[in-house]
């Protein structure tokens, strides 16, 4: 180090050791963003690796073979190939069904196993350890809720089934806790006696699951794996390896990340406003000292390196303190936050040294992208102009502040892309300009029309009113940091708020409306006249069933839809919908939820082998009008002709399909019948639950209300962990709002003392700050709203939804309106008791 | 000519670590109506405490301040605002101009204090502003205008709502000869206007002899040069 390099870097660090508390403000601002940055780095990479140690836990198996129709002979052969290879196996039944107990009926999700299950992880049982013909394992949320317990009988299809014990644990369920149908275990040798399955169970997963012996390594399970989906060729065969669940777990995971990512990064933007802001007017003050530095003979680039070598040690303390910040935010927040994302796993939080360097590095880069052209436009400052005090502050050309505003913009875009994809780096920061050059717009009008506001205030009565709205207008500068940095926080808040509120209100609505809340399925034909008797006794009036008839995609306009062994992320999706089981209909009219958007639905009595395609599902799998589609329906090819497309209203909750094709061609395939109605008192559903469970018990009977309501319920824990990120992206904004009111302490203090020597007393001073904050507050509430208000249309018009606003939305606009009060006021109590005379001897 | 101020055996004492360090030290005087008076001293003299305490900004530690029938050593605080509203002006070293106020509406802040309608205080303020030929400057903001013209807006300030008595704490201190002497002469012109009792706090011997009174503070104690 040279000694002029030396006496810059002692100078940078005498000016840090003067300022600290400034300084230490300004990294304040930004280190909270990068705390959860930080946080959520730990976070994902934790899952992620326990995902990884405890993916065969997951799976409960290192190959599982999947299907929903029963095993051919071939893929019985496959299997005891595998068994002669020394792989263990064991079978399993997944499926739904209605249990009677104890003059209840409810749905459950049954699961038949043999004693080998499970082949990892633990299946942890209060009771009898072993469970054979006749007994059942019951999960807790049943004992609870419908008072069963050991030694009690329930019945599942024509089985009595003795409950032998209580599911504390069970491997395989990573995400939620038990769904709207909770879980029962039973002996697979139990499932012939409950007739079930055989009766014709629209979904029934019948899987076998394999774990290695000692002696295969992990590269031997990866040839069995290429060995078995060379070996079996049709797509309704799912193969999974543990491998897969690691990486499907790690996907969702990986999206649920996204949201506490771009949170975060609106906290960081927020931080960044207020920390460019703040330096911003920190620079400015330092123009005499530059002038004194420039009078001594210091050089413009080293003032250059002085000025920037200060904004680096912003950059890095900001890093360090949110690192620190996110290191005890993981520690303490960690199983909360798991708690809320409703994840079973046993994940301990881990700090990885990587996020703390990402974070100092995305400080850094920021701090110095946001102050590079204020620092030059300080060293560039001729130091007489400075001294004559010609200069009292130095602004920047409109060019440099455009520049400075890209370059920021693309150091967040590069962050995001390079945390998750281009598509959505650049969905977020085109969204992030929108709102950020809304709310520009908005504060540009609101302190337009407030000044204008000024020319009818003339009258005494308005002293106060126009001294704090002038206080507010003249301040401009200061008054943007605070409601920038104030309104998208809140938008933040609000627009999770009222997406959920609207989002809620449109699903709720449903119950309280002639839509229907039951669902029907796996209905026989035979049992059609029957069911619809019983529905018509205690609904009042006959319902419509609908046949619904399992299929698959096996071509496309003559090419086969096979299986792939490597499929690419970016097809995966269309993949997954061209490979996975429909349920198709077949019908003459459409219903009222129903509005054809290309092409022509066929005339009754059509002979044609036409097809009609839900119009999501047509472009999620990629299928165009004209598309000739062949369909495998148990064994049996039926093809037609895509001749139009139609758009649901699926919260009708009619039965609706993805697939329909006239009755002609589809009426002797095999088939279940389901139906949706309208039952309106509790003890009604009751009774028609109980009714059908006793006459026909493979029908199942589905509650939409009490499925609505575990949606509500885990919608409502994630949009929880969302809000904890969001509510800190407001308390940045109330730091930046503390912190610029500390910084101008001082001035407000002489300003006060001023007004005082004039005059006013402490009442008119306090009520002038009130004023000005209440503006603040007030203006802030309009914004937010609207802003949130504006996102939440787009987002419901793109999810056809309507929105609402609920009475705690008023309650919290008010809260908007009295936190800047409230904060201001508390901060600025010292001036108002401030001294007159202290303050001009100062 | 009528008293309209007079201090009383006023002491001001300030306590340093643990050592009472007396300021002021028994003043008596009496101030007239219309008079200009020059209070002169070294620095650290405790000249603007006097004047401070004079102004009722600062309570003496002991002593009597009465102004006209007023005691000012007995006012609550709303009351003092109250008088100096309505009866004093004041001009600063440092100008302390609002600075989010522009020329108009500085000038015009005390008439609105005391409740005048805002439209009418700036018509008066622009008179006054141009009478000391800153007409050209009257939506200026402070950070616009030169040292110079910074306190002559400060001059107008305390003169527009016609108090009774300036209080001037080294009104030239921060400006050039130039300046001073065109501030200090619009001082001594608009006072004359305005019959005004004017109490200047200088260092500036030529300052203090242009005032038709000159009190010099010299180790807390007032001395009147006038009378010797």
């Amino acid at each position: 180090m040279t000694p002029k390099a030396k006496g810059i870097a002692k100078l940078t660090a005498q000016i840090f050791y003067f300022y600290w508390k400034r300084i230490l403000f300004f990294a304040l601002c930004m280190a909270l963003g990068i705390a959860f940055l930080f946080t959520i780095g730990n976070l994902t990479h934790a899952v992620t690796e326990q995902v990884s140690a405890q993916a065969r836990d997951i799976l409960s198996a290192d190959i599982e073979i999947s299907s929903y129709r029963k095993f051919s002979e071939q893929h019985q052969e496959i299997i005891t190939q595998l068994i002669s290879e020394g792989y263990t196996t064991t079978h399993v039944v997944n499926f739904v069904s209605m249990i009677s107990a104890k003059q209840q009926s409810f749905l459950a999700s049954i699961k038949a196993i043999d004693n080998k299950f499970p082949l990892y992880g633990e299946l942890q049982i209060s009771g009898k350890q072993q469970i054979t013909s006749g007994e059942c394992w019951i999960a807790e949320s049943i004992e609870l809720q419908f008072d069963l317990h050991r030694g009690d009988v329930i019945k599942l299809g024509k089985a009595p089934l003795q409950i032998t014990g209580i599911i504390k644990k069970e491997p395989g369920r990573v995400f939620g806790a038990a769904g709207f149908a909770p879980r029962i275990i039973i002996a697979n040798s139990s499932i012939k006696q409950t007739q079930l399955v055989a009766a014709g169970k629209s979904r029934v997963r019948y899987a076998h699951l394999f774990c290695r012996s000692a002696q295969h390594s992990d590269r031997d399970v990866e040839k069995t794996i290429d060995f078995l989906q060379t070996k079996i060729k049709e797509t309704h065969v799912r193969i999974t390896s543990f491998k897969n669940t690691q990486r499907n777990v790690s996907r969702i995971m990986e999206r649920q990340s996204y949201f506490f990512l771009l949170i975060s990064i609106v906290t960081l933007v927020v931080g960044a406003v207020g920390m460019g802001a703040s330096t911003y007017s920190f620079l400015n003050e330092q123009l005499q000292e530059v002038g004194v530095f420039r009078a001594l003979g210091i050089e413009s680039h080293k003032i250059f390196q002085l000025y920037l070598g200060l904004c680096l040690i912003i950059g890095i303390l900001a890093g360090i303190i949110g690192a620190v910040f996110g290191y005890v935010l993981n520690a303490v927040g960690f199983h909360y936050i798991i708690y809320l994302l409703q994840l079973n796993l046993q994940i301990q939080p881990s700090v990885h040294w990587w996020y703390f360097v990402e974070g100092i590095v995305l400080s850094v880069l920021l701090t110095l992208v946001i102050n590079y052209h204020k620092v030059k436009s300080l060293a560039s400052v001729s130091p007489m102009e400075i001294l004559r005090g010609n200069v009292s502050h130095k602004n920047i050309s409109s060019l440099a502040k455009f520049t400075t505003f890209l370059c920021t913009t693309v150091v967040f875009f590069s962050y995001v892309w390079y945390k998750s994809n281009l598509a959505t780096a650049s969905y977020f920061c085109l969204a992030l300009i929108a709102v950020i050059a809304t709310t520009f717009v908005m504060i540009v009008v609101c302190l337009k029309l407030l000044e204008t506001s000024l020319h009818y205030l003339s009258s005494p009565i308005f002293f106060i009113l126009r001294c704090g709205i002038r206080q507010l207008v003249r301040e401009r500068s200061r008054t943007f940091v605070f409601l920038v940095s104030l309104t998208i926080g809140f938008s933040l808040i609000n627009t999770l708020n009222l997406v959920y509120t609207s989002l809620t209100t449109e699903v709720f609505s449903l119950s309280s409306t002639r839509v229907p809340n039951i669902f029907l399925a796996d209905v026989l034909k035979k049992q059609v006249p029957d069911v619809g008797k019983i529905i018509a006794d205690s609904s009042g009036s006959a319902i419509e069933f609908s046949s619904l008839i399992r299929a698959r995609l096996k071509s496309i306009n003559g090419d086969a839809v096979k299986r792939q062994v490597q499929v690419p992320d970016e097809e995966l999706e269309q993949y997954r919908w061209r490979t996975r089981e429909y349920n198709l209909t077949y019908k003459n009219t459409l219903n009222d939820s129903e509005k054809i958007v290309a092409g022509h639905f066929w005339q009754a009595n059509e002979n044609k082998p036409h097809i009609s395609l839900e119009h999501d599902f047509a472009s999620r799998a990629n299928l165009k009008m004209g598309d000739v589609l062949s369909f495998d329906i148990q064994g049996v090819e039926v093809t037609g002709k895509v001749t139009s497309i139609r758009k649901i209203d699926w919260l009708s909750m009619k039965p609706n399909f993805f697939v329909v094709m006239p009755p002609k061609i589809l009426d002797e395939a095999p088939q279940t019948f389901i139906a949706s109605f309208k039952l309106d008192s509790k003890n009604k559903i009751i009774e028609v639950q109980k009714k059908l469970a006793q006459r026909f018990a493979n029908v199942v009977v589905i509650n939409v209300t009490t499925v609505l309501q575990t949606v509500e319920k885990l919608l409502g824990y994630f949009l929880s962990a969302l809000q904890v990120v969001a509510w800190f992206c407001i308390f940045v904004g109330v730091i930046i709002l503390i912190g610029t009111l500390g910084t101008g302490h001082r001035e407000r203090f002489s300003q006060v003392a001023l007004l005082k020597t004039m005059g006013c007393n402490k009442r008119q001073i306090i009520c002038i700050d009130a004023i000005e904050f209440l503006c603040i507050g007030t203006v802030t509430a309009v914004l937010s709203f609207s802003i949130s208000l504006g996102l939440t249309v787009l987002h419901n018009y793109y999810f056809e939804l309507s929105t609402s606003i609920n009475s705690t939305q008023y309650i919290y606009f008010a809260f908007i309106v009295l936190l800047p009060l409230v904060i201001g006021i508390v901060v600025n109590s010292k001036i108002y008791r401030a001294d007159v005379m202290k303050n001009f001897r100062k | 000519m009528s008293v309209i101020l007079s201090l009383k055996n006023v002491c001001k004492e300030f306590s340093f670590a643990d050592e009472n360090l007396k300021i002021l030290d028994e003043i008596n005087c009496e101030l007239l109506f219309g008079e200009t008076v020059a209070i002169t001293g070294p620095s650290g003299s405790g000249k603007s405490t006097l004047l401070g305490i004079m102004a009722g900004l600062e309570p003496p530690t002991s002593g009597e301040i009465i102004f006209g029938e007023r005691k000012i050593h007995e006012s609550s605080d709303d009351e003092l605002c109250f008088w100096r509203r309505s009866e004093v002006g004041f001009i600063f070293q440092n100008f302390r101009l609002v600075k989010t106020l522009s020329a108009i509406e500085n000038v015009a802040f005390p008439l609105e204090i005391q409740g005048e309608n805002a439209a009418n205080a700036q018509q008066k303020a622009c008179d006054l502003l141009s009478e000391l030929r800153l007409e050209h400057r009257l939506n200026h903001f402070p950070h616009q205008l030169s040292g110079g013209e910074k306190q002559r807006v400060a001059i107008a300030r305390a003169y527009v709502h016609n108090p009774k008595v300036i209080f001037a704490d080294e009104p030239t201190g921060n400006l050039d000869t130039h300046s001073a002497e065109k501030v200090l002469q619009s001082l001594m012109t608009i006072n004359e206007t305005h019959n005004t009792t004017l109490i200047v706090v200088t260092h500036d011997a030529a300052i203090a002899q242009r005032m038709s009174r000159q009190l010099e503070l010299i180790a807390g104690k007032l001395k009147d040069d006038s009378q010797s």
